[in-house]
């Protein structure tokens, strides 16, 4: 079902814009009439999202960047704020997860970048931009079904996705006499190069071709989407009105979290 | 009846079935009713439900206590179990939840209990049906608009939009403040997102329109 969507001269910040779910949900939005502000860490793609979104006639503003560094977020924020004032909806999708190893064998490096990259990353774009956010303005935390139970190998993505949810439980409690909602989002599997199954194809493209709608091979009952359903629900929490829900966990997933 | 006009004024089919589902004999008998009507259900919403007895249970009058249980959790098995397999591939059941069913509380203990049965069974029927191809989830209203607010005073017959006008600052003293009291269309709209998700789509998460962490 297609959401009815009207974000004319509001401004949405989406991290992690330059692939995947960040990607997609950048151009729905834009499509909706939304100005976008968008970073990612590497400038290519994040240009590319950009011209594209310029070409139909969208206001961006699109500056790469790395949200696990606070000096660089603080200056994003005031780039965004001077561009285009307050902030309506931000987005925090940006994440990594590439570590597939058991604890005992894990890389110390990467298991702390993975945990700053996703839960200080949320936290330090939540606190430089709630400043520029008003009353009816509406925060999306990207959490995973790894963060609610465990998974084999997945402990320091999981483990940084269950600090994203109780922060969001967090920031839901104490902004929502500002009118600001915070909820979580959980995406399930789709297709993008951060998908498990799909770490050993060259790119999005080739996900997207060989794993988009069909079973996940690690759980049957699971359906890889393509980012482009995983967007569609972002514009569903987007539509909702002011003081709507918040604190709330809305997912994607076809098991259930506890099971 | 109410219900029946208006979807006829819309040029929709509308049959009613009366039943108290917390009774076997007339469940199954309106069941049966249904299943002569109609060889397919691609949507069931278990809505019936509500607190009999709000006291705690040190002072419940446990028939009622009981009650509830029954018209929360009981309904709500017993219509699945009688009208499941009418459900097709693509089918979709939702079940009417709350956010007490996912905490504790000094009051309202059997709603919560029943609530939390239904949550339960709701994350097990996801388990038993999806390779049917039927997606079954909890919908969370929170606090809305009905005739419950009418209750303290019966001879109150405020619709929807006066409840809404009446608590516009904040929601009657047993709701957490930080709660908004919702029209019911944001509730059906929120049934009827779930109701309308493609193949693969969520099974067994729960949706919810609270605005405090359950």
């Amino acid at each position: 079902m297609k959401i009815d969507l009207d974000l004319t001269g509001k401004t949405v910040v989406v991290t992690g814009a330059g692939r995947g779910i960040g990607r997609a949900i950048t151009l729905r939005l834009a499509e909706a009439g939304a100005n976008l502000a968008i970073n990612s860490r590497s400038e290519k793609p994040l240009n590319e999202v950009a011209a594209k979104l310029e070409s139909g006639g969208s206001e961006v503003l699109a500056v790469p960047m790395d949200v696990s560094d606070w000096t660089e977020v603080q200056s994003f924020a005031k780039t965004v704020s001077s561009k285009f004032g307050s902030v309506d909806i931000l987005i925090n999708n940006a994440a990594i997860g590439t570590d597939a190893k058991a604890i005992p064998e894990s890389d110390v490096e990467e298991w702390t970048s993975i945990i700053t990259v996703n839960i200080l990353g949320t936290y330090y774009m939540c606190r430089a931009f709630i400043e520029h956010m008003v009353p009816g303005s509406k925060i999306i935390n990207f959490g995973s079904g790894n963060g609610h139970a465990p998974a084999p190998i997945r402990s320091a993505y999981g483990t940084s996705k269950a600090a994203v949810s109780i922060f969001s439980e967090y920031l839901a409690v104490e902004v929502w006499k500002q009118g600001i909602d915070v909820n979580e989002f959980i995406p399930g599997p789709v297709a993008t190069t951060m998908l498990p199954m799909g770490t050993h194809l060259p790119n999005e493209e080739a996900v997207r071709a060989e794993l988009a709608n069909t079973a996940s091979s690690e759980d049957p009952s699971e359906w890889i989407k393509t980012p482009e359903v995983a967007a569609e629900h972002i514009a569903y929490m987007c539509a909702a009105r002011e003081r709507g829900p918040t604190g709330q966990v809305y997912s994607l997933l076809r098991r259930p979290i506890r099971a | 009846m109410e219900t029946q006009r208006l979807a006829e004024a819309k040029d929709r089919n509308c049959s009613l079935f009366i039943a108290d589902l917390t009774d076997i004999d007339q469940t199954i008998q309106a069941c049966n009713e249904i299943r002569a009507r109609y060889d397919r259900i691609d949507i069931l919403i278990n809505n019936a439900g509500g607190g009999v007895e709000r006291s705690p249970l040190p002072e419940a009058d446990i028939m009622l206590w009981w009650k509830t249980i029954e018209t929360n959790l009981k309904s709500t098995a017993m219509v699945t179990r009688f009208l499941h397999d009418l459900l097709p591939d693509g089918g979709k059941i939702i079940n009417v939840s709350s956010g007490m069913g996912l905490s504790p509380g000094s009051e309202n203990d059997a709603y919560r209990v029943a609530k939390a049965g239904v949550h339960i069974l709701t994350e097990s029927l996801a388990l038993q049906l999806w390779d049917r191809g039927i997606d079954v989830n909890n919908l969370v209203p929170g606090p809305v608009a009905t005739s419950t607010f009418n209750q303290d005073d019966p001879s109150n017959r405020l619709d929807p939009a006066d409840i809404m006008t009446l608590y516009e600052d904040g929601p009657p003293p047993q709701f957490p403040s930080v709660e908004r009291v919702k029209h019911p269309d944001e509730v059906a709209n929120l049934a009827l997102y779930i109701a309308t998700f493609g193949k693969g789509g969520p099974n067994g998460q729960t949706f919810s329109l609270a605005r405090r962490p359950l």
